[in-house]
């Protein structure tokens, strides 16, 4: 009974004036948060190049500050904020949370973290638990990446706490791509590393100051070729990898290079 | 940067100089401020909405006649910037050309090949003409013996001519450079638009060029250059005004220049918006030059300039507000981006060779080259498209942009 009591002495009187209060606040917040979310959206994907990434990273953290400010604004007109009422209701949250709501208030907490950590930004290309694409969104729970087959991916944010995210451009418009060429060993190794290396310089796609980069490794099936090198747009990842493919497919057949198909098992092992 | 209050009035208009020693002309800040207005507004745009209102003062101004603009805005003399050259290469302290190894840079529309084939007849001297794209593409290596045998100085004219932006393209660029440099080739001098040199300092960079370009028009040698060429018919003296203020943009006596001269900002704008370009700024010059009906011949501006008033044979030429810029809408897709730098990169293709660098079909770039000829963003002559002079600032600046390899001038 004196619990009751003192649980419902938390809460201060609500009259209708203070209901309206925060339906306009919240209200307010999330005509907020669509607004900016879009406007900064669209104002990104006009941007190229490292600007376009600056103001990805802002949506989350914008998302948050609008989140912060209706909470302080509508928690004092529910409680009296003093010291001894915040701990007893955070007391309370957390029992009903640790029993029900365990993964999605971890999810919402990881979504906090991962503003200010920035493990992955609308823009980056990442890879979390085995699925790669380009981040969309960075929601409050969850993130949103499309992948190269154009399939929508909600992850919940919750990965980061025991999962690797691997980010391609980390916020940047630098995005390595490798595009492989598998060849039978008997052919002459620095015209096909030449000839590789002038696929990429003059791929439209490339970025010139970024180094191209072409690696040779004996196989137990033949010559396994890299060339890495950086598209302008990471956005441009894959015509990039697949125009080098076919250009590098006929420089190769030029130089009389044949190609080799490795033996699944063995494939699998070298990628 | 050029001062132009100290400019010499006398100092020769054509000037070579080593591309370290090459200046922007400056901008005023409130022209910044209007670019920044202008690429503001073009950030919202969604469709090809005009960037530019037209004046009513300029509704009621006519566009001059095909003979009349070739009179007062005649096409550029290379002559003038092969005399320059040879000025430059007979004043230096070494040997010159027989010795080493000398790069003329130009900019887009500025013809560094005129400019040293015009210097090689005067000093007869080998002309090498870069082989056809088919034959860089087939890997003939036909001209090798015959470079070698060169035992004079030479002349290569257009070195964006011997390379292809393409896989089976570099392998002759590359040997003539490595010629070049080893000394093997002897002593001569190279063109290479600026676009060309930007991308083959990654393909083979060349260790301490001696490298040349002629030294950008600030406002000042605009307003002399125009007036100079207006000149050349002899016929009558022409006033040009400021369609917007009334004013005068230079005296069109030819007896005031340089010092004595104010240089309107209109001139200094223009100036900039070319990056010193020459050949873009006359275009620009042209398109912008109106004549009123002969009744509103006499100028209405202040009293004050009465004096500055057109004399009896004299002709009155207005400059019509505003550069009108054709620019690429922001969402403009990648084949058409492609299609432009490659176009900048070998200083014009053909359709057909186009085709062999980019990773389009013939008839999808055929389009797209149709399309940027209806934004006035590139022309074609004789079967080789270029970026047209009007639309080279905005590509530029687009290309910048975007993150893709533009040229250093």
């Amino acid at each position: 009974m004196d619990t009751g009591v003192e649980l419902s002495n938390l809460f201060n009187e609500m009259d209708t004036s203070s209901w309206i209060e925060i339906a306009s606040v919240v209200a307010l917040a999330l005509i907020l948060i669509v607004v900016s979310q879009k406007a900064l959206s669209w104002t990104a994907n006009r941007l190229h190049d490292r600007p376009r990434f600056l103001v990805f990273a802002v949506i989350p953290l914008t998302r948050l500050l609008i989140l912060v400010a209706a909470a302080v604004w509508i928690v004092p007109i529910v409680i009296e904020p003093s010291l001894q009422n915040m701990v007893a209701l955070l007391g309370a949250v957390g029992i009903a949370i640790g029993f029900a709501l365990k993964d999605y208030v971890s999810s919402l907490v990881a979504g906090l973290v991962s503003a200010f950590e920035l493990p992955y930004r609308p823009g980056d290309w990442v890879e979390i638990d085995g699925v790669y694409g380009e981040v969309k969104h960075v929601g409050t729970r969850t993130m949103e990446l499309v992948t190269p087959d154009d399939t929508w991916v909600s992850i919940p944010h919750l990965k980061i706490w025991n999962k690797a995210v691997h980010n391609a451009n980390n916020g940047g418009p630098s995005l390595q791509c490798v595009a492989h060429f598998y060849l039978q060993p008997d052919h002459d190794a620095t015209a096909v590393s030449q000839a590789l290396s002038d696929v990429a310089l003059t791929s439209p796609f490339l970025e010139i100051d970024k180094p191209i980069v072409v690696i040779a490794q004996e196989r137990p099936f033949g010559t396994h070729y890299r060339v890495k090198a950086y598209p302008v747009d990471p956005r441009q990842q894959f015509r990039f990898v697949s125009d080098i493919t076919l250009r590098g497919k006929s420089a190769l057949q030029r130089l009389g290079a044949m190609a080799t198909s490795a033996p699944m098992s063995v494939s699998q092992t070298s990628s | 940067m050029k001062n132009e209050s100290t400019a010499d009035s006398n100092a020769p208009l054509w000037e070579v100089v080593r591309i370290g020693d090459f200046s922007l002309p400056a901008d005023s800040q409130l022209n910044v401020a209007r670019k920044k207005w202008r690429s503001l507004r073009s950030f919202f745009r969604t469709s090809q909405e005009p960037l530019e209102t037209h004046a009513k003062a300029e509704e009621d101004l006519r566009a001059l006649p095909t003979v009349q603009l070739e009179n007062l805005a005649p096409p550029v003399h290379w002559g003038a910037a092969s005399a320059a050259l040879d000025r430059f290469l007979t004043a230096r302290p070494d040997d010159g050309p027989e010795s080493e190894i000398v790069f003329l840079i130009g900019q887009p529309h500025v013809d560094q090949a005129a400019i040293l084939r015009q210097w090689a007849i005067s000093r007869k001297v080998a002309v090498l003409e870069g082989p056809d794209p088919a034959a860089i593409l087939s890997r003939q290596s036909l001209e090798k013996k015959n470079r070698k045998s060169i035992d004079s100085v030479w002349v290569i004219p257009e070195l964006e001519r011997w390379f292809l932006r393409h896989a089976n393209g570099l392998w002759l660029v590359r040997e003539l450079l490595e010629q070049v440099a080893s000394g093997e080739m002897g002593g001569g001098i190279i063109g290479c638009n600026s676009w060309a040199w930007a991308y083959l300092q990654r393909v083979w960079p060349i260790p301490n060029p001696t490298a040349l370009a002629l030294q950008a028009f600030d406002g000042r040698a605009l307003a002399r250059y125009f007036m100079v060429s207006s000149l050349a018919d002899g016929e009558k003296q022409v006033r040009f005004l400021n369609a917007r203020t009334g004013e005068p943009l230079f005296s069109g006596s030819g007896e005031k220049t340089g010092t004595e001269e104010e240089v309107s900002r209109e001139l200094q704008q223009l100036a900039a918006h070319c990056r010193g370009n020459v050949a873009i700024a006359r275009q620009y010059w042209r398109k912008r030059l109106r004549t009123a009906p002969e009744s509103e011949q006499a100028p209405t501006y202040d009293a004050d300039a009465a004096s500055l008033g057109p004399s009896a044979g004299e002709d009155v030429v207005w400059l019509a507000p505003g550069i009108e810029a054709p620019v690429l809408p922001v969402e403009t897709g990648e084949d058409l981006i492609f299609i432009l730098h490659n176009l900048l990169l070998h200083n014009g293709l053909s359709a057909t060779t186009l085709a062999e660098l980019m990773p389009l079909p013939k008839t999808q770039i055929v389009s797209n080259l149709l399309r940027l000829q209806s934004m006035e963003l590139v022309q074609s002559s004789e079967d080789i498209w270029r970026v047209s002079a009007l639309g080279y600032p905005g590509v530029r600046e687009f290309l910048r942009s975007h993150g893709y390899l533009v040229d250093a001038f």
